[in-house]
């Protein structure tokens, strides 16, 4: 009986051995080959660097604007600093346009997704121009 | 002009190293040394000419163009004159003979592998075409800066991008920049080339350098192949990043030095763009002052080791000829135009002492440090481990006038790896994200130099077949 039951035991482990060195193996060659064969997925600095070009030519080079979205997700942290992702792809895509991660300035750029139409936003922000794709020019009054 | 922008710093680097080095064999391996080499230096110089351009207020439209053009056509006058003065090398360079059949293999795969890498470069840039965060955060971001005209690129260094860590070097941004100065507009391909122009040199410099060094074609391929078939290598390529860059300086520095023992302290010239491509190191990425320091300490160790201690002052002389020219640029970029690092900036003694003394950070920073070391190559199992079977069956071979390069790249690889491992230990961030996000890049700027201290130690695959061939039974 305690030999069976050993025996039981000692297969049952060199199945969990097997089993977990055949799941490492397969996982690892699995995610070697996943990421040898990873092809185009749709990039959010791609979206947002289209979506501004009209905004970008419409500010002068040099100028601060601030920044206003309703899209947090994907936090990044940069040094000590954490934003949305959207903030820094924002930023790369305007750039050489400075964009402040505030509102205390005299022009405002707005990110939105999904696009906000007609509700008033901010109280002391007036709509300059909406490009229709989820960006806003704001003025502050 | 999207394929000048990318010959004329190869072809500026390639001129200058035959200028300097006033090599005149035919040797095919030192040829492909050469290209790497010069690709890589020409990079670094451009960017320099760049960044000092824009210094002066940029004057004169593309004015960085004519100071290339003027440096070409010097350095190609230079090329012509030296020829003409030099007496052609009677050097022989005999590799063993390419009809064994492990060189064969071995040739297969690294094409192979070549191809695949390519392959997987490309798909990976057309996925990213903007490069990874650091990327459209930090370099990228950088370089449309420097695009302004006149002195509002000084605009990239303002508070309100501090978060872009406006500290780091410009060798990145400003080569990007230029590039899209010669073409004309913000294309994704100019920093996808510089990327992939890095990253497949650092490979070719390893494969011919370890062929030159060890002259053995076999080792170089197997060399090379190692490097190329690691997917993380390739894929921090595609980032855009300055890791793989600085990467290729560490090993240039190291190869350089390689060479130099190798022509028994015969060509100083080695010296000069070996001080060169650590300078570039400095403006490729601030772990460089780690990497100058390391270097330094390294050859003053080895040649204390092996060598006569004056020769010190005599290969320091040679080294600062060529690196001084790029730190003075690089110190003057820190003195007056980039912020603080801010690793270093908030380390106090109040802060920095608990650290030290806490054993936990010791475990946590050890214990990454182990696995992502195993992970190095990024292999289905331990590139390290096999490297190492490799080193059993193969075994050691270590020739006498290679003892000092073998020290200077060793030493280096494992200052440098302390230097990482207390940057952690006193890293002001909170531990675990800085690990995450930074150790397995960190890693990879040692990878290539740790392969070609590795393949200058372990006795070549030609010798082992040689040894099998002996072992086996004579049938007549």
């Amino acid at each position: 009986m305690t030999e069976s039951i050993s025996t039981e035991s000692r297969q049952t482990k060199n199945k969990t051995v097997k089993g977990k060195l055949q799941r490492s193996v397969n996982g690892s060659v699995g995610t070697y080959l996943n990421r040898l064969l990873m092809f185009a997925v749709r990039r959010e600095e791609l979206l947002a660097v289209r979506k501004m070009a009209e905004l970008k030519q419409a500010l002068a080079p040099g100028t601060t604007v601030g920044y206003l979205s309703n899209i947090v997700k994907d936090s990044i942290r940069i040094g000590w600093v954490e934003r949305p992702k959207a903030f820094y792809v924002t930023q790369y895509a305007l750039a050489p346009i400075i964009v402040d991660y505030s509102t205390d300035h005299s022009l405002v750029v707005g990110y939105f997704d999904p696009p906000l139409r007609s509700e008033v936003i901010d109280e002391r922000l007036d709509r300059i121009r909406d490009f229709d794709n989820g960006v806003v020019l704001f003025r502050k009054k | 002009m999207f394929a000048v922008f990318a010959i004329a710093p190869v072809l500026m680097g390639v001129l200058l190293l035959d200028y300097l080095t006033r090599r005149t064999d035919r040797n095919p391996g030192f040829r492909v040394v050469t290209l790497c080499l010069g690709a890589g230096v020409g990079f670094g110089i451009c960017s320099l000419i760049y960044f000092i351009w824009a210094l002066l207020g940029k004057p004169l439209a593309h004015g960085f163009l004519f100071i290339e053009v003027g440096c070409l056509l010097g350095l190609t006058l230079g090329y012509i004159f030296t020829r003409r003065d030099c007496t052609v090398s009677t050097e022989s360079h005999h590799y063993p003979a390419p009809q064994s059949s492990i060189l064969w293999v071995l040739r297969c795969g690294f094409y192979v592998v070549l191809g695949f890498a390519l392959a997987r470069f490309s798909g990976l840039s057309l996925q990213n075409p903007h490069g990874y965060v650091d990327a459209w955060v930090i370099y990228n971001l950088r370089a449309k800066f420097l695009l302004q005209a006149n002195l509002s690129w000084h605009n990239a260094f303002s508070d309100l991008l501090a978060f872009s860590h406006p500290d780091y070097p410009l060798l990145i941004p400003a080569n990007v920049a230029r590039g899209w100065e010669y073409v004309g507009e913000n294309t994704v391909f100019v920093p996808i080339l510089i990327a992939m122009i890095f990253t497949f040199v650092t490979a070719g410099l390893l494969m011919s350098a370890v062929t030159v060094v060890r002259t053995s074609l076999a080792q170089g391929y197997l060399a090379g192949l190692v490097l190329l078939s690691g997917l993380s290598f390739i894929e921090i390529g595609t980032y855009q990043y300055a890791d793989v860059p600085f990467a290729f300086f560490c090993l240039a520095t190291i190869v350089l030095f390689a060479l130099y023992d190798s022509s028994s302290g015969a060509d100083k010239s080695f010296l000069v763009i070996a001080g060169l491509t650590a300078g570039f190191g400095t403006w490729a990425k601030n772990e460089g002052w780690l990497f100058l320091l390391s270097i330094a300490c390294a050859r003053f160790i080895s040649i204390a080791l092996y060598s006569h201690i004056k020769q010190v002052l005599r290969e320091g002389l040679f080294f600062a000829l060529g690196l001084v020219p790029v730190i003075v640029v690089v110190v003057y970029f820190k003195l007056y135009i980039a912020p603080a690092n801010d690793l270093v900036s908030s380390q106090q003694v109040q802060h920095v002492l608990p650290r030290l003394m806490d054993i936990s950070r010791y475990f946590q920073v050890g214990g990454q440090f182990l696995q992502q070391l195993m992970r190095l190559g990024d292999w289905p199992v331990p590139t390290l481990a096999l490297l190492f079977c490799n080193l059993i069956f193969l075994g050691l071979r270590v020739e006498e006038k290679q003892k000092q390069s073998i020290a200077t790249g060793a030493i280096t690889v494992v200052l440098i790896l302390i230097g990482y491992f207390f940057t952690y230990i006193v890293s002001p961030h909170p531990l675990s994200y800085h690990l995450d996000t930074s150790l397995s890049r960190v890693l990879q700027h040692l990878w290539p130099s740790l392969l070609f201290v590795y393949f200058l130690v372990v006795r070549v695959p030609d010798v082992a077949t040689e040894y099998i061939e002996r072992l086996k039974p004579k049938t007549a």
